[in-house]
């Protein structure tokens, strides 16, 4: 088999145990994201306190990482989020995966809380834990940079958390070289253990497939997929995750004002065109031929000096558009801020939002912002939220907590405009022009969430499985669990690189049919297309059954009132909205074909069709 | 008679000059007889729509009539209206990679 070691490490204790990857979570659930669930539902009470010493961080890579597979240097963070209370699952690129796999390790389970502060030092053939005194209150990027010179080795590969994550702002994110697994707080995770870093150094070579042959004709099958696609080696890596704010424009489903419109024209101040000029060099994961990131440089005004690796897409909106700012110096100085104190942007930049609306309806006074003229479009003022978020300073400790949390607070009508799912901020597509994208957001397990699920047939018209009105809600339902599972599978699974299955194997519908060549030649496993399918499907599943061990009910199941309620004012969806009606015919329709019952819990038949049949019992006991 | 927006992105709209463009149709125009009195118009979109080689459209092309993807309507034979908006997208990738910040 190909999977490395798990690595136990329990920071009470100081103990570290190695085991052997166990054989039903490589053919049950592939590895990768969904392993690392299995995991979390197998050792985690859904009901601890997310940030006490019972939460486990679980760290995972797929079967791929460190292989001759291009665009799989990926690696899945689990644990219970301290922002949703749901399974909090967020993934990252880079380098480290790759690293951490050269270790000969597949999964870490960090268990357990430190006296002190701590990391993790992992190289071929040791573990340790070290004292962090060092680098506590250190940024990111100085975390890296002085670990780094302290071990000797440039080449050491790195996630670590910043001041956020050090005092638990609830969206802290993980950040490894300039990377971030971003959202889910789950940086807050590690620094509730008081766990400041994972370093890691390896040598060793992936073992072989079981098939090596035939594992070479698959990474030849996926290189010509990338080759063939139109899109991946021309507009992609010219432009990055940038060019949709031009096509959410379009569409007019970029949200603004905290979902109060959708984002106009102004906005393409923002976009991959006007940040083409902004420029400075691409940058690519390990084994990545792609290059799609872009390193952005302010050179001039206000914010000359700053440069980020981004903003992607999400952060255009969250930084931009959803505060009303226009400006692209300012939202590069808050991606690298963000990036820097280790918070994730999305979460940032919707809470503060959300604060922005309630201080020009007068629900926030001047005293309860510090001062601030938190208007939007205010972009000093966020800047200075952004420094005191991270620090809990002033109003920043309120708004460290999240926009659902900060609304409840605060009390009166201010939860209305806190705009989550689950706890959850939401990302850069209103789904008030995208059906199956407001299914997903209400279905998926980690809240309003765009890496799960998301609706490529809506947003960027691929035709597969087949081509769809966004804003019809018939037919949404199958179409949602065909991306979700689908994705939960080729992405979640096996941690190809979301770009590469979306932009080459999508179109034709080749995912799910390559990860099996791909999982038959490593493993030795008899596997079809549809076997690898039904590995999201149980990702899904298992998730769902956790979530609801939690507490979560179908009631959670749905959207904030104002995409219920109030349709969009202008653009190319303006007049829609998804109705309290157009909510229960989908979620009626998602949970009859999911195999759940009217209250969304999985049924034992379904469960037993998956091998999932110990997981009714937990369920029924409830 | 019938008046039509045209909105484009990117390089379209730089040959284009501006985002979007009023086009007059004759009565009985589809989208694609649109798409063509836009090439006819701004010779710079020949071969960046339609294929040279095939004359299908080009396959990384996006396009909604008010919103909705012509080919969940009647592909480019779609009739068009006076006041309709027809969007030429070309999709580049969507959202961040990880849950996060970057792809």
């Amino acid at each position: 088999m190909m999977m490395g070691k798990i690595l136990r490490v329990n920071l009470t204790t100081k103990q570290i145990t190695e085991q052997p990857y166990p054989e039903v979570l490589a053919r049950q659930f592939m590895g990768g994201a969904a392993a690392a669930i299995k995991l979390l539902y197998d050792e985690v009470d859904p009901r601890v306190d997310a940030l006490g010493s019972d939460n486990k961080l679980i760290v995972s890579m797929g079967f791929l990482a460190g292989t001759s597979a291009p665009a799989t240097s990926r690696v899945a963070f689990v644990a219970k989020s301290p922002l949703s209370g749901t399974v909090g699952y967020s993934n990252s690129g880079g380098f480290f995966p790759n690293e951490l796999r050269a270790a000969g390790v597949q999964a870490v389970i960090v268990e357990g809380k430190a006296e002190t502060p701590v990391y993790l030092w992992i190289s071929d053939n040791r573990a340790e834990i070290r004292d962090a005194k060092d680098y506590w209150g250190l940024n990111t990027i100085d975390t890296q940079f002085y670990m780094q010179q302290s071990l000797h080795d440039g080449n050491i590969r790195i996630a670590c958390i910043g001041p956020a994550g050090e005092r638990l702002v609830k969206y802290a994110s993980i950040i490894n070289e300039r990377r971030a697994a971003g959202r889910k707080g789950l940086g807050a995770v590690m620094g509730a253990k008081n766990l400041k870093a994972i370093a890691v150094r390896g040598s060793q070579e992936v073992p072989p497939a079981v098939d090596p042959a035939a594992f070479k004709e698959a990474v030849k099958n996926l290189h010509a997929a990338m080759k063939d696609s139109p899109v991946l080696y021309q507009r992609f890596r010219n432009f990055g995750t940038a060019g949709n704010v031009e096509l959410t424009v379009k569409q007019g489903d970029m949200p603004a004002l905290n979902f109060q419109d959708a984002a106009g024209e102004e906005y393409l101040a923002i976009g991959a065109q006007v940040g083409t000029t902004y420029r400075v060099r691409h940058f690519a994961c390990d084994q990545c031929p792609v290059l799609a990131a872009q390193v952005r440089a302010v050179s001039s005004g206000p914010y000359a000096g700053y440069a980020t690796e981004g903003p992607e897409f999400e952060s255009l909106y969250s930084l931009g558009s959803d505060m009303g700012i226009a400006d692209m110096g300012a939202c590069i100085a808050m991606d690298r801020l963000c990036d820097e104190l280790g918070l994730d942007t999305v979460s940032f930049g919707a809470t503060v939002a959300m604060a922005m609306e309630l201080y020009e309806r007068g629900i926030l006074k001047p005293v309860d912002v510090d001062g601030l003229d938190l208007k939007f479009g205010n972009h000093e003022a966020a800047v200075a939220v952004l420094r005191k978020v991270a620090f809990r300073e002033g109003v920043g400790d309120l708004l460290a907590e999240g926009a659902r949390l900060a609304a409840q607070r605060i009390g009166g009508d201010a939860p209305k405009y806190a705009m989550h799912v689950k706890g959850l901020e939401f990302p850069g597509y209103d789904p008030r022009g995208l059906m199956s994208m407001g299914l997903n957001y209400m279905t998926t397990f980690t809240g309003a969430d765009h890496s799960r699920g998301h609706s490529e047939q809506e947003v960027f018209g691929i035709p597969v499985p087949q081509a769809v009105d966004r804003f019809a809600i018939e037919g949404k339902a199958a179409l949602t669990i065909f991306n979700q599972d689908v994705g939960a599978a080729v992405k979640d699974s096996s941690m190809l690189c979301t770009f590469v299955a979306r932009l080459a194997l999508l179109p034709k519908n080749l995912g799910a049919t390559l990860i099996a060549d791909f999982w038959r030649a490593a493993q030795g496993y008899n596997v079809t297309p549809e076997e690898v399918v039904r590995v999201g499907e149980r990702m899904t599943n298992v998730a769902r059954a956790w979530n609801i061990r939690a507490g979560f009910t179908r009631a959670d199941d749905t959207l904030p009132d104002r995409l219920l309620m109030e349709p969009l004012k202008t653009g190319a969806s303006q007049g829609h909205r998804i109705s309290p009606e157009d909510r229960d015919f989908m979620l009626n329709e998602y949970y009859s074909l999911r195999g759940w019952d009217a209250r969304g819990v999985p049924t034992l038949e379904r469960l037993k069709s998956l091998g999932l049949e110990t997981l009714a019992a937990d369920l029924s006991r409830l | 008679m019938a008046t039509v927006t045209v909105r484009t992105m990117f390089e379209l709209a730089q040959i284009v000059g501006r985002p979007s463009v009023l086009l007059t149709m004759e009565p009985g125009a589809t989208v694609e007889t649109t798409l063509k009195a836009l090439q006819s118009a701004y010779g710079g979109l020949q071969g960046r729509l339609f294929d040279p080689a095939t004359g299908g459209l080009l396959s990384y092309l996006f396009i909604e009539l008010n919103g909705r993807d012509i080919r969940s309507l009647k592909g480019l034979e779609t009739p068009v209206a006076e006041g309709d908006a027809l969007s030429v997208m070309m999709p580049v990738a969507g959202g961040s990679g990880s849950d996060d910040n970057g792809p």
